[in-house]
């Protein structure tokens, strides 16, 4: 048996577990060399990864598939894992936190989320989905001290299982139906179910699998999990979340809906483009009464999955090729606010919005960089976020769906609201009279000026970028 | 009426019958048990099949461990009768778990969709058949350990980190090391 | 109609040799500790040898009142008895007693004996929750937990068996053994102390007997019972001793191989060898401590299985 199509894979999870291994026998003080090598991990996975077949050839017995979005999300999630792993370094030792046991399970979920990306059947999939869901739960209760990190713990852990459930009975079904677990065979199969005289039981077992992807991505009527979870997560692993998370419920949903079940897209797609409106609207208009910051960003991450769900629900390749253009401004915007909200809230600072206030004043480089991530989340002109909806208007265009174009326009506007109402606390309410101070730390610094530097990249000479994305959606829909 | 429908039945019916007992029994202990019985009964059916290897697994994994922690969790918790609010409503009525009649019709319709599939499912399309289920346990290994390898091994990272969390989650010193 | 006059005939020689193991086990264990531990009463009473006094208990057993204590979970209660007998009498199914005699030759024994074993707690379990007592539930929790930290590594001391042999077959092992004329004992020796450590605290027998440890729990899982519910409690008891040993034997003794004498003979002469062992050991150690057990248990004996499982799979891959 030939692992070497799992190479980044191998190594992530190795790592994981000599971070565990090591742990005990490093003491307090020198916690932040296991840091390093967590850093040192993702950066050789990330360098494994590039040496991997991008052919498109199927490995380890059909259960693998090397193409370029299999070469693309790998890139994306070791990335996003990357710039969490900076910023958590200083948030963990200021909580007395034991880094190694958080690095590894960041590790392993990561590994989780890669698996799934790089699948090619159903099983190996699920598997994965396994792996990245339950080291999450465990992260987001990691702060043991703070009831609510718990109480988000177990939110997450009881909507996760039953996502999980749904998509296994789904899966299950799907099985009985066409007699095989291979992604590429799939949609031949069902398709030919159809026109058996029980064929309804296909939209059940896609309905199942929709639901439950949507339960992982967060998307409306099934993100009432979401705030909770990601409010009361420790902040590193919220961005964690609604990165790495979401971009595997996306992966998944790429695999299994746009390529496993693309003969059945015309029916699918209109599911889906519902879904990606009401998400975007759900999220948007809630978001608008937040008062704590994460929470508030828990809604806009919502709107944001319904703006990339568009560019799946049309089923075409641009689609997909937006859809991943999307998910890289979206890991820089998102990874960005966080290491600003980290750095922020690093000194007993609340998180509530009114502790923004006079930031402005205070520390005009983090109040002006979560301005950039905010336009960025808007869609103003010269940041990701433009280009990003630029792309998905486009696709929902060329798709025929117009009103999902109107619907992304529409909710951009929403989304002004709760954005400007943070950036005018932070520019022109007053400075709070005991204001305590504030440092980033090293590895905070360095992922926000990362990811603002990737906003920027990604708004200015998007060329690349957009290349890069439609290369890797090229296999997608066949 | 031959001997292994008779046992089907019977056992299909224990099966069954202990199912429904794990949601309505009144006492959680007695909920466990009734698990316990459910998981034999599956064993017993997959001997039936002659899937011996899983029936065996199937026993000593469910029956055997899976009960025990589930009796450690149950012990080491609160202990109290689960009382099943009244039903308010027609709608209660129907909602309420052990009386109602929508969990009822629920099953019945899940049970139903699941016999189309996997009676008319299959068949109908191209499905590599199975070897002869001679020695069931080879079979399973080959599959194992050849075809799913990835994600066995996949399986195996997942629990070792299920298995860190519950460390972490559970350590009592306080949140603090050292 | 054939098939099923032949699985009650099955079932009633087990369910026969059951009691006589019982009788005759309760007899020896009673012998052996008066001599080891200078015991007046078990040397001098009960007729020839000590015979009658198995009898004696045996009528006492049958004519006491069958007493439901007050406030028990009488379900529970009253089927403990007869759920903790059931894995005892169902691993008799695939025991290779001889070269060609045994009930039900599984290829998949090895599994279906720890599986069938497995069910043991529940029956533990069921006495300890539906007794009503204290003593019973901490005997009970005393037993699941030494019952579950012991079982794997009993189960993964079998395995450098089934590594050396590639089977699970019982009658499979034994027949390696004998082609071979090696009994897996002096190869897999880590694996055979472990097995018999772990089967000890398995048992539930001193120097493990923590379960029903009578100076602190009065009797665990079992304090509420008497009579003909106790007698069926005492005979899976000394069942899961003989069938246990056998396991031992027909893993790393060579099962029924050995010169001379016919197959069943050997099978029976080795197995109640392990047996005498057992009792030996009863008489002579002191109880351990629960932690010290669990330690044994996690920080020994689990190691050194796996370590034996790797060991044999390294030596297999290398040779």
């Amino acid at each position: 048996m030939d692992f070497g199509a799992v190479w980044p894979e191998i190594i992530l999870a190795g790592v994981g577990m000599l971070l565990v291994l090591l742990d005990p026998f490093v003491g307090a003080k020198r916690q932040r060399a296991l840091g390093y090598l967590a850093v040192g991990g993702i950066v050789a996975a990330g360098i494994a990864t590039l040496f991997e077949p991008r052919t498109g050839e199927v490995a380890l017995a059909g259960m693998v598939i090397l193409d370029p979005l299999s070469l693309f999300f790998r890139l994306l999630f070791l990335s996003a894992a990357l710039l969490v792993t900076l910023f958590s370094f200083g948030f963990l030792q200021e909580r007395d936190q034991d880094v190694g046991e958080f690095m590894a399970l960041l590790c392993f979920a990561t590994t989780g989320a890669m698996v799934m990306a790089i699948s090619w059947d159903i099983i190996s999939l699920y598997v994965g989905l396994e792996l990245l869901s339950i080291s999450s739960y465990i992260l987001v209760a990691f702060l043991r001290d703070e009831r609510r990190s718990h109480e988000a713990g177990l939110k997450y852990l009881l909507n996760g299982a039953l996502a999980s459930a749904l998509l296994l009975f789904g899966l299950s079904l799907i099985y009985g139906l066409t007699g095989t677990t291979a992604i590429p065979v799939l949609g031949r199969q069902l398709a030919a179910a159809l026109g058996h005289p029980y064929g309804g039981i296909v939209w059940l077992a896609v309905g199942l699998v929709l639901a439950a992807l949507a339960f992982k991505i967060a998307a409306a009527p099934f993100h009432l999990w979401a705030p909770d979870a990601y409010e009361g997560a420790p902040t590193p692993v919220t961005g964690y979340l609604m990165v790495v998370a979401e971009s595997a419920g996306f992966a998944a949903l790429i695999r299994l809906v746009s390529t496993g079940m693309g003969p059945l897209s015309t029916e699918w797609g209109i599911w889906l483009a519902g879904l990606a409106i009401l998400t975007m609207t759900v999220g948007n208009v809630t978001a608008l009464w937040q008062q704590n910051i994460k929470r508030m960003l828990a809604y806009s991450s919502v709107a944001q999955v319904g703006y990339i769900l568009a560019g799946i629900a049309v089923a075409t390749r641009g689609g997909v090729g937006s859809t991943l253009f999307y998910l890289i401004a979206y890991l820089f915007s998102t990874l960005g606010c966080f290491a600003v909200i980290i750095a922020l809230s690093a000194r007993g600072h609340g998180e509530q919005i009114a502790d923004y206030a006079g930031l402005g004043r205070r520390r005009p480089w983090l109040a002006g960089l979560l301005t950039l991530f905010f336009a960025s989340y808007v869609g103003i002109p010269a940041t990701a976020g433009f280009m990003g909806k630029l792309g998905l208007i486009g696709a929902a265009i060329h798709g025929d769906m117009a009103w999902l174009a109107v619907g992304i326009a529409v909710n951009s506007a929403i989304s002004i609201g709760y954005y400007w109402s943070v950036a005018r606390t932070m520019w022109i309410d007053p400075v709070p009279e005991a204001a305590g101070a504030i440092r980033a730390s090293a590895g905070g610094s360095i992922s926000l000026v990362l990811s603002a530097v990737g906003v920027v990249l990604l708004g200015l000479v998007p060329q690349m970028f957009f290349h890069l994305s439609q290369w890797a959606s090229a296999g997608v829909i066949r | 009426m031959n001997w292994p429908m008779v046992a089907f039945v019977v056992l299909g019916g224990i099966t069954v019958y202990s199912g429904w007992r794990v949601a309505t029994a009144p006492l959680v202990t007695h909920a466990a048990l009734f698990l316990a019985v459910t998981f034999a009964g599956v064993g017993g059916l997959f001997f039936l099949l002659q899937a011996d290897f899983l029936a065996a697994v199937q026993l000593l994994l469910y029956a055997g461990a899976v009960m025990t922690v589930v009796i450690f969790a149950i012990m080491l918790s609160e202990m109290k009768d689960i009382e099943e609010p009244r039903p308010r409503g027609w709608l209660g009525a129907l909602r309420s778990p052990s009386l109602g009649a929508l969990p009822f019709i629920g099953a019945v319709l899940l049970f139903a969709v699941m016999l189309v599939v996997y009676l008319r499912g299959a068949p109908a399309l191209p499905v590599t058949p199975l070897p002869a289920p001679t020695n069931s346990t080879v079979f399973i290994a080959g599959a194992l350990f050849k075809i799913y390898a990835l994600p066995f091994e996949v399986a195996s990272v997942l629990l070792l980190a299920a298995m860190i969390g519950a460390i972490i989650l559970t350590r009592v010193e306080g949140g603090r090391r050292r | 109609m054939n098939i099923l006059l032949y699985a009650l005939l099955k079932a009633v020689i087990v369910v026969a040799f059951l009691g006589l193991n019982a009788f005759v086990l309760i007899w020896a264990e009673r012998k052996i500790s008066g001599y080891i531990q200078r015991r007046y009463g078990p040397l001098r009473v009960g007729g020839p040898a000590g015979a009658l006094q198995s009898a004696a208990d045996i009528l006492k057993l049958l004519t006491k009142e069958d007493f439901v204590p007050g406030g028990a979970d009488k379900w529970l209660w009253t089927l403990a008895p007869a759920v903790s007998l059931i894995p005892a009498v169902l691993v008799y199914l695939v025991l290779p007693i001889g070269k060609t005699v045994v009930l039900q030759n599984l290829n998949i024994g090895l599994v279906f004996f720890a599986s069938v074993t497995s069910f043991t707690l529940l029956g533990i379990f069921m006495a300890g929750w539906g007794s009503n007592n204290k003593y019973s539930l901490v005997g009970a929790m005393r037993a699941g937990a030494q019952l579950f930290s012991y079982e794997i590594p009993l189960i993964l001391s079998t395995i450098g068996v089934v590594i050396a042999t590639g089977t699970l077959t019982l009658q499979g092992i034994v027949e390696a053994q004998a082609q071979h004329h090696e009994w897996f004992v002096f190869p897999q020796f880590v694996g055979f102390v472990v097995f018999y450590v772990a089967s000890l605290a398995e048992l539930n027998r001193t120097p493990f007997d923590l379960a029903e440890a009578e100076s602190e729990l009065i009797a665990g899982y079992f304090t509420e019972y008497s009579g003909i519910r106790w007698a069926m409690f005492a005979i899976a008891e000394y069942s899961n001793l003989f069938t246990t040993s056998a396991l031992g034997v027909t893993l790393f003794l060579g099962g029924w191989h050995g010169p001379w004498l016919p197959g069943w003979m050997w099978f029976l002469l080795k197995s109640y060898l392990l047996v005498f062992i057992g009792i030996w050991i009863r008489w002579t150690l002191p109880r351990v401590r629960i932690d010290q057990l669990m330690d044994l248990g996690w920080k020994f004996l689990f190691p050194l299985s796996v370590a034996n499982v790797l060991g044999t799979a390294l030596y297999l891959m290398v040779r």
